[in-house]
């Protein structure tokens, strides 16, 4: 009895010592296979930042490469030719040779100071370097940031933004022929009045020889051909003003007792119509707002280098450039015809205009 | 002796109303000038009572706005807008703009000088309605007020979604007011429709 007691127990004991080890083990295998999951040795490193879709480097100012990915490899092979070497003396290279090939290269270099601008495999890359302390120790990173949207959507909202200067363009020239249909339409209008009143005197006075003795119809067409000949051709027309576009104005600028002072010559061609705009502009500000009775308008500048001063012998005003007042509007419509116009007050008002070449 | 301003483009027309006025022995002309901003100008410093102004002036300068500026300047001047274009809208603006009087430019000058005898007495003299005109296959008095506003928008450029802000109403309706327009019509565009209503004066933008 005794004998097979010991025995049962030790079979128990055998069994709780395997089952014991079996569990030291599990939980053995399971600490090593957390560890293992949770742990970045170097090559994951290296292997997720092989995989990053930008170029990067970081090195020591040594140049000593600490990272650096492949993409920055392929990158740098793509614009030299050769191998990576030395990438800070490459990056300064390459940023000393690097010429902005557009217009949108231009404005984004403003924005980003050094660094500059590579196309690779289809899409645009800003290549900067930069310097930072890792603990007393200076780090270099070179990095290139995909800006391929940014480049299409300035792209896009530069080819948007011509399409309605265009449009703009077109629509002020559409309102233009409409004006002068207009007026063509008004004279046309005047002309036909002019030879219905003809013919209806040409019928009357016929009406009035083929009947002598209808003294009521001559005494008609007696006042008719009055009113058609005082009407039409002796009156006096005051102030015809069709004589210039710039003779209209001397002459409201005597009438409202603010002479016209010119210094040089009046610009001819496209500039008369912007110029008149302008200095009826002038003439009424320093009228209504500086109790001005000279305005100048020093010309001297126009032939040679298109600049333009019109100023007035008033009380000094602020500029009054309120967004959809005259004068702003003024400026709006002079830029997109390529004039710049500044107004300052110091001392006087003055009004400056800067015409391109193509006006001169 | 009342002072009287002229403004007017057309050689014709100035003549004609130059000398109908200068037969007014109550009146003298200061000035007759082709572009109305002149007149804004003109106003600043001298002493006018009536002004015979046209719309559509030079250098498409618009008579209508430059009434609206000297009458905020000077109310007691005493505007005439004289016009030969039907445009629906100008005798309103006319109206919003304060003018005393509005005359359809027509080879009757004697009723010029009635409108001007009348406005300087005091009243205010302004026809019931603007000319009718053919628009396609209807006349233009055959269109509601609000359709005239909607071609009106779409001549100046505007499109359905800015309309039908501009209008306080909803796009939706906006459309219904195109679809309507062109069955009473017969045209089958906004083209069609805007250029006819421009060429016949009945919208014109920019005044």
């Amino acid at each position: 009895m005794t004998g097979e007691g010991d025995e049962g127990l030790m079979r128990m004991v055998l069994f709780f010592e395997i089952t014991g080890m079996i569990a030291i083990v599990a939980a053995i295998y399971i600490v090593i296979i957390y560890r293992y999951n949770h742990v970045y040795t170097a090559s994951d490193m290296r292997l997720s930042i092989d995989l990053l879709p930008i170029p990067i480097y970081f090195g020591l100012p040594n140049r000593l490469p600490l990272v650096v990915n492949n993409r920055m490899y392929s990158l740098i092979y793509a614009l030299k030719g050769k191998p990576l070497t030395d990438m800070n003396r490459d990056f300064d290279c390459l940023m000393d040779g690097h010429l902005a090939q557009d217009d949108i290269e231009r404005e984004l270099a403003e924005k980003y100071k050094n660094s500059f601008f590579v196309r690779f495999e289809d899409r645009i890359y800003l290549i900067e370097k930069k310097e930072f302390d890792d603990n007393g120790e200076l780090i270099t990173q070179i990095s290139g940031q995909d800006i391929t949207e940014e480049y299409e959507h300035l792209a896009r909202l530069r080819e948007l933004n011509e399409e309605i200067r265009q449009q703009n363009v077109r629509l002020k020239e559409h309102f233009k022929n409409v004006a002068q249909v207009n007026r063509e339409k008004e004279l046309l209008n005047a002309k036909i009045n002019i030879h219905a009143r003809l013919g209806e005197g040409l019928a009357l006075t016929r009406f009035c020889l083929k009947h002598p003795e209808d003294a009521g119809a001559k005494a008609k067409v007696t006042g008719l051909w009055e009113q058609i000949i005082l009407g039409y051709t002796d009156g006096e027309v005051r102030n015809d003003s069709s004589l210039g576009d710039y003779d209209e104005l001397r002459r409201v600028a005597d009438l409202a007792g603010c002479s016209l002072n010119l210094m040089g010559e009046l610009p001819a061609g496209d500039a008369v119509p912007m110029f008149v705009r302008v200095l009826r502009e002038a003439l009424n500000n320093a009228i209504r707002h500086a109790n001005a009775t000279a305005l100048t308008v020093d010309l001297r500048g126009f032939a040679d280098r298109g600049r333009v001063l019109i100023y007035d012998n008033g009380t000094p005003v602020k500029p009054f450039t309120k967004p959809g007042g005259g004068l702003s509007a003024l400026m709006e419509d002079l830029e997109q015809s390529g004039v710049l116009m500044k107004i300052s007050a110091g001392e006087r008002f003055e009004i400056e205009l800067n015409f391109p070449e193509k006006y001169r | 002796m009342y002072k009287v301003l002229i403004v007017e483009d057309s050689v014709f027309v100035k003549t004609a109303l130059s000398n109908a006025i200068s037969l007014m022995e109550e009146c003298e002309i200061i000035d007759t000038i082709e572009n109305a901003e002149m007149a804004e100008i003109l106003c600043l410093r001298l002493k006018v009572d009536v002004i015979v102004m046209d719309i559509c002036t030079k250098d498409d300068s618009s008579g209508l706005r430059s009434a609206a500026n000297i009458k905020k300047l000077h109310p007691e001047i005493k505007i005439i807008i004289s016009t030969s274009m039907p445009d629906y809208s100008f005798i309103k603006k006319a109206r919003e703009a304060g003018c005393e009087s509005f005359w359809y430019k027509n080879e009757n000058t004697d009723e010029l000088i009635g409108i001007i005898r009348k406005t300087l007495s005091g009243e205010s003299i302004y026809p019931d309605a603007s000319p009718v005109i053919r628009i396609g296959e209807i006349t233009s008095d055959q269109l509601t007020p609000r359709e005239l506003e909607v071609i009106k928008k779409l001549a100046e450029g505007r499109s359905y979604q800015e309309i039908a802000d501009e209008l306080y109403v909803s796009i939706d309706t906006v459309r219904q007011h195109t679809k309507t327009i062109y069955s009473k019509t017969g045209f089958h565009s906004n083209v069609q429709l805007i250029s006819a209503c421009i060429m016949s004066g009945l919208v014109l933008p920019g005044y």
